[in-house]
């Protein structure tokens, strides 16, 4: 898409591509665009915009409880294709805070993308906004202006239950200082997402945390509680919490500041792995240059201003 | 639900010294609150009873207008044959009811022959009377309270005054309906003790006596004394008999007979209701310990999670789950020490009425304290503790629920 195209888009048009980008066979969920879906008009006042044409049909899909909407010759399948590769899109992302009289601009006007599946880091000295850009991505804050596209929707607006609903189905955390519920055993704060947020089968739920406690290698200290494991350990279990819900992305703030060389080294190794076992975006701040090189993409952010960093790939600024 | 609960359960326990003082102070408040109901309970039935079933009965059938002018006992105001068979027929088909006593009721002369004094009388069936007022042989406290015809039974500070024995001859003199006046000789049967209220230190003769001393060919009643057989069915009674006999008119076209409950006929009621009073201060107070210590305990535990909630929010929690999990953790100290306190407050009313304490009350020696609690009152203090602490637990709940995640998780 141009700069021009996207210019000329609605709020709706957008709507309708991020659905499109986000259900690949051109499908419309009735229950985020049904005023959309009764008419098609919007979709081919897309369609026209991107100047492509197609014989466009609507049909009722019972089986899944959701309007269809297939095009000859598929004129959506590039804008598919541009969307399955972003997981996080920003345009012009600003945040300021208001400190009294004082208007601090924490991000001026970031743009940037980050393909999925990559494994990126933002790295800067603190106050440089890292954490602030991570809290927008996570949808725990939301931009003072500009755009943001996180697994394909528009978050910028989202109200607060809709962010939670979005994190609690879309963003694994990972947080530098474990946060870890102190009265839950390993097992059961691996599990805690999935009952309190998910609301897993028992089965279902035992299966997926073991398998994860597995994975980060805390299998056999499972019935332990937070106050008898290592900082490692438990940046272990929140690895495994955060990827547990089956995120499409997985945010880590400073995730290994509070642990020596050699934990903070396994901690990004197992990140890395379970990055590739499951198939999973990881963002990730830190401003620890011993472990930067570990990172696949390097954002460099400084005085809330983005720098071309070390780009080994999949990302444009 | 169980998750939630179980989370919220592992919360309370983590500060096992301040959830264990909470607890410790609502069911102190529990069991205050019980053990007080129970005694004061237990007094209030104990007098209710004695005012009852001693002299009063558990409802009286007048003529109308003769409650307002009863301290003259004014004989016209007596029903008529007629009237008293239209009363007994009406209580004859109302259900529920266990006994009547009619009673004319009159004031008089008492002399010794040394010395005179006034005396208010009620003449009775005596078998009637028991049946109505079965403890009325109780306040018999010497003779006895058979009651035959020629015989008196006195009030016993009647008795002390005039220096009166059982066995004694007395002279009753009375002013008749005529306005005549007449006397009688009776010989003393027995003295009784005297209680509190109405009628309480009138002495009793039998009603064919009473006849003879008022000259009246015909039985004119004053009163009609009834005992219902379920004392817990006392108002529906009374309503199914206020609706029968409000079809009675006088001359006026006004209703011929008022009836009345013990409640309007004793002084006692009063204190009984002051007890009602009383009860439910304790019950305010005890929702305000409820409240306080709840609200405390949650807001410190808000206080003390922030970064916890925080952590719970960014992974997706919705708010009404983190809302849902403080309000379990105040249910569950309101369930538990609404337990803790009701089994307490059960060995507590076990132990009173094992020691047998006694107490005086008046002129009644030695009564022993007999507490007890029903269930459903001891359910209705656990439910509104349980209610309290819910409540008590919203608004730092609400708090929890509404915190920004970013500023939660900075919290240190």
């Amino acid at each position: 898409m141009t700069g021009a195209e996207k210019k000329s888009l609605s709020k709706e048009q957008h709507e309708i591509i991020a659905l499109l980008r986000q259900h690949g066979s051109s499908m419309l969920q009735t229950e985020i665009a049904d005023s959309i879906a009764g008419d098609l008009s919007y979709v081919v006042d897309v369609l026209l915009t991107l100047e492509k044409k197609a014989e466009i049909k609507r049909y009722w899909d019972a089986d899944r409880g959701v309007y269809r909407v297939s095009a000859v010759d598929d004129p959506l399948s590039k804008i598919r294709e541009e969307g399955d590769m972003q997981m996080i899109v920003g345009e012009g992302l600003s945040k300021t805070y208001q400190t009294g009289e004082v208007a601090v601009e924490a991000l001026k006007g970031l743009n940037f993308s980050i393909e999925k599946g990559a494994f990126v880091s933002f790295v800067g000295p603190s106050g440089s906004g890292k954490t602030t850009l991570l809290n927008l991505i996570g949808c725990l804050d939301r931009p003072t202006r500009g755009r943001l596209m996180v697994a394909d929707r528009e978050v910028s607006e989202f109200t607060r239950k809709d962010a939670a609903l979005f994190r609690g189905k879309n963003i694994g955390f990972i947080f530098q200082g474990f946060n870890l519920i102190p009265v839950l055993t390993a097992f059961e704060n691996v599990e805690y997402p999935l009952i309190m947020v998910q609301s897993v089968p028992a089965a279902e739920r035992k299966k997926r945390v073991l398998e994860l406690l597995e994975a980060v290698g805390m299998l056999d200290r499972q019935k332990q509680l937070p106050d008898h494991l290592s900082g490692g350990q438990k940046q272990r279990v929140a690895i495994a919490r955060a990827l547990v819900t089956h995120p499409v992305l997985v945010l880590a703030d400073e995730p290994t500041a509070n642990l020596d060389h050699d934990t903070a080294y396994g901690i990004i190794r197992l990140m890395k792995k379970t990055q590739k076992d499951f198939q999973t975006t990881f963002v990730f701040s830190t401003h620890d240059t011993r472990i930067i090189d570990e990172a696949e993409i390097i954002y460099r952010i400084e005085d809330g201003v983005l720098k071309n960093g070390n780009m080994k790939g999949g990302a444009h600024v | 639900m169980f998750n939630l609960f179980k989370i919220a359960m592992r919360n309370l326990l983590r500060y096992k010294r301040r959830t264990l003082l909470t607890l410790g102070l609502i069911a102190l408040g529990v069991v205050f609150v019980a053990v007080f109901v129970a005694i004061t309970g237990s007094f209030k039935n104990m007098m209710i009873g004695q005012i009852t079933d001693s002299f009063v009965g558990h409802m009286q059938i007048h003529r109308r207008g003769f409650l307002a002018s009863v301290e003259t006992l004014p004989l016209t105001m007596n029903m008529k044959p007629n009237a008293v068979r239209k009363v007994e027929n009406l209580l004859q088909e109302t259900a529920g009811i266990e006994a009547v006593s009619p009673r004319i009721k009159f004031g008089g002369m008492f002399s010794n022959f040394a010395e005179t004094s006034s005396i208010r009388l009620n003449g009775v069936f005596p078998e009637e009377e028991m049946r109505t007022v079965p403890l009325f042989l109780s306040r018999i406290q010497e003779g006895s309270g058979n009651l035959n015809k020629g015989e008196i039974l006195i009030p016993e500070l009647l008795a002390r005054g005039m220096k009166v024995k059982v066995g004694d001859a007395v002279v009753i003199i009375a002013t008749n309906q005529d306005g005549s006046v007449n006397g009688r000789q009776f010989v003393v049967g027995g003295i009784i003790e005297s209680a509190t209220g109405p009628g309480g230190r009138d002495g009793y003769i039998h009603i064919e006596d009473a006849m003879e001393v008022l000259r009246m060919d015909e039985m004119e009643i004053s009163e009609i004394a009834v005992r219902v057989k379920d004392f817990s069915r006392l108002q529906a009674v009374y309503a199914d008999l206020e609706r029968a006999l409000s079809g009675e008119k006088n001359k006026m076209g006004q209703p011929a007979f008022e009836v009345h409950t013990w409640e309007k006929l004793s002084p006692f009621y009063n204190i009984a209701r002051m007890i009602d009073v009383m009860t439910l201060f304790i019950k305010i107070m005890l929702i305000a310990i409820v409240l306080i210590s709840i609200m405390n305990v949650m807001i410190m535990a808000v206080y003390e999670r922030v970064r916890e909630i925080g952590t719970m929010a960014a992974i997706g929690t919705l708010p009404g789950k983190i809302l849902s999990l403080f309000v379990v953790e105040g249910f569950g100290l309101g369930l538990v020490g609404a337990a803790g306190g009701s089994l307490i407050s059960c060995a507590v009313i076990y132990i009173i009425n094992f020691s047998k304490i006694t107490y005086d009350f008046g002129r009644q020696k030695g009564i022993i304290i007999s507490a007890g609690i029903s269930p459903e009152e001891l359910v209705m203090i656990s439910i509104i503790v349980i209610l309290v602490s819910i409540l008590a637990s919203l608004q730092p709940a609400v708090k929890a629920s509404r915190m920004d995640p970013i500023e939660a998780l900075g919290h240190i």
